[in-house]
């Protein structure tokens, strides 16, 4: 018996991938911006990955005249996986030595962890691509 | 009468007036046993025994066999009076959402009768092991929220990283039936 996924069908609910998902938000004043960022991946990023965190994206927002927020996103593979990197964290001295000098220096910090919706693809499903024109007012589809 | 949880060799006879056995594999932070007693003193041969202050507690009733969980955890000295009771509604709510929790109860460790690093007990009964390793592990209840008390990653977090988390058979109830 097969054990491949069944294509999708119009309007099914495509499972998202990974199931974990870290969003990091540090916001710094603009002059420590550049330097944290590369703090975050010389000494930080190398371990995360090693706990199974994989860096998805890392984004600058201006939030006020002289502060930026930096945005990070990790995934995990799954929730066990979560738990693993959660209990190698906590035995690593070297992320709460991280976090301490980061917070030393931030306007502010968060972070959040959070679980994907299924999402519809809307290349299976037509009707809802926002990006496909829709009919106007008094136009009758054929 | 006290309620109290003790930690013991996995070897050690469970005494007269407690339950009690082995912890089972995926257990952290045990010394091999857990034994559960009311009374007004701690069960003799146990290597830890903390007296519970109890803060609320729900009795669920359920047939038979039961896995028992037992969490002990410490709130960092210092942490915030707000954030302790937040965090401890926090945990109580959990059963609203994790339907595999029986009976509960979250106690405070009464430090005058048994000074302890441990600040809090929090235990639950299971019809079975795969309802503490599957729905109360995997409810996004607990990893999207509750977890951020225990993640030191988290600002705000207030949980110290050592933990006990010890399961095991038991053939009654054991809070509050």
């Amino acid at each position: 018996m097969s054990t491949a996924p069944a294509a999708p069908t119009a309007g099914a609910a495509v499972p998202a991938v990974p199931a974990v998902r870290i969003h990091d938000t540090v916001v710094l004043h603009r002059g420590d911006a550049d330097s944290w960022t590369e703090r975050l991946r010389r000494e930080y990023a190398p371990g995360a990955a090693r706990r199974g965190l994989a860096l998805e994206s890392v984004a600058r927002e201006h939030v006020g005249t002289d502060t930026v927020a930096v945005h990070i996103l990790w995934t995990l593979p799954g929730i066990r996986a979560f738990f693993g990197m959660r209990a190698a964290a906590g035995t690593d001295p070297s992320v709460a030595a991280f976090w301490s000098a980061t917070d030393k220096i931030a306007v502010s910090r968060e972070r959040r962890v959070t679980a994907p919706e299924p999402v519809v693809d809307p290349a299976v499903d037509p009707a809802l691509d926002s990006t496909v024109d829709s009919p106007v007012d008094g136009e009758v589809p054929a | 009468m006290t309620r109290w949880v003790a930690l013991a060799p996995a070897e050690t006879p469970v005494p007269d007036g407690a339950v009690g056995g082995p912890d089972l594999p995926g257990s952290v932070g045990g010394t091999g046993a857990t034994w559960d007693c009311t009374g007004d003193r701690p069960p003799p041969g146990a290597s830890e025994a903390v007296a519970l202050v109890p803060v609320r507690a729900k009795a669920v009733p359920l047939d038979g066999r039961r896995v028992k969980r037992t969490l002990l955890l410490t709130v960092r000295a210092g942490a915030d009076a707000d954030a302790v009771a937040r965090f401890e509604a926090d945990l109580m709510a959990m059963p609203d959402h994790i339907t595999t929790i029986r009976g509960w109860a979250l106690s405070r460790v009464d430090q005058d009768r048994t000074p302890s690093a441990w600040t809090h007990v929090w235990e639950q009964e299971f019809a079975d092991v795969e309802g503490l390793t599957g729905e109360y592990l995997t409810h996004p209840y607990h990893w999207t929220y509750v977890d951020r008390w225990f993640d030191g990653e988290v600002p705000g977090s207030i949980v110290e990283p050592r933990l006990a988390h010890l399961f095991r058979w038991t053939d009654g109830p054991v809070l509050g039936l």
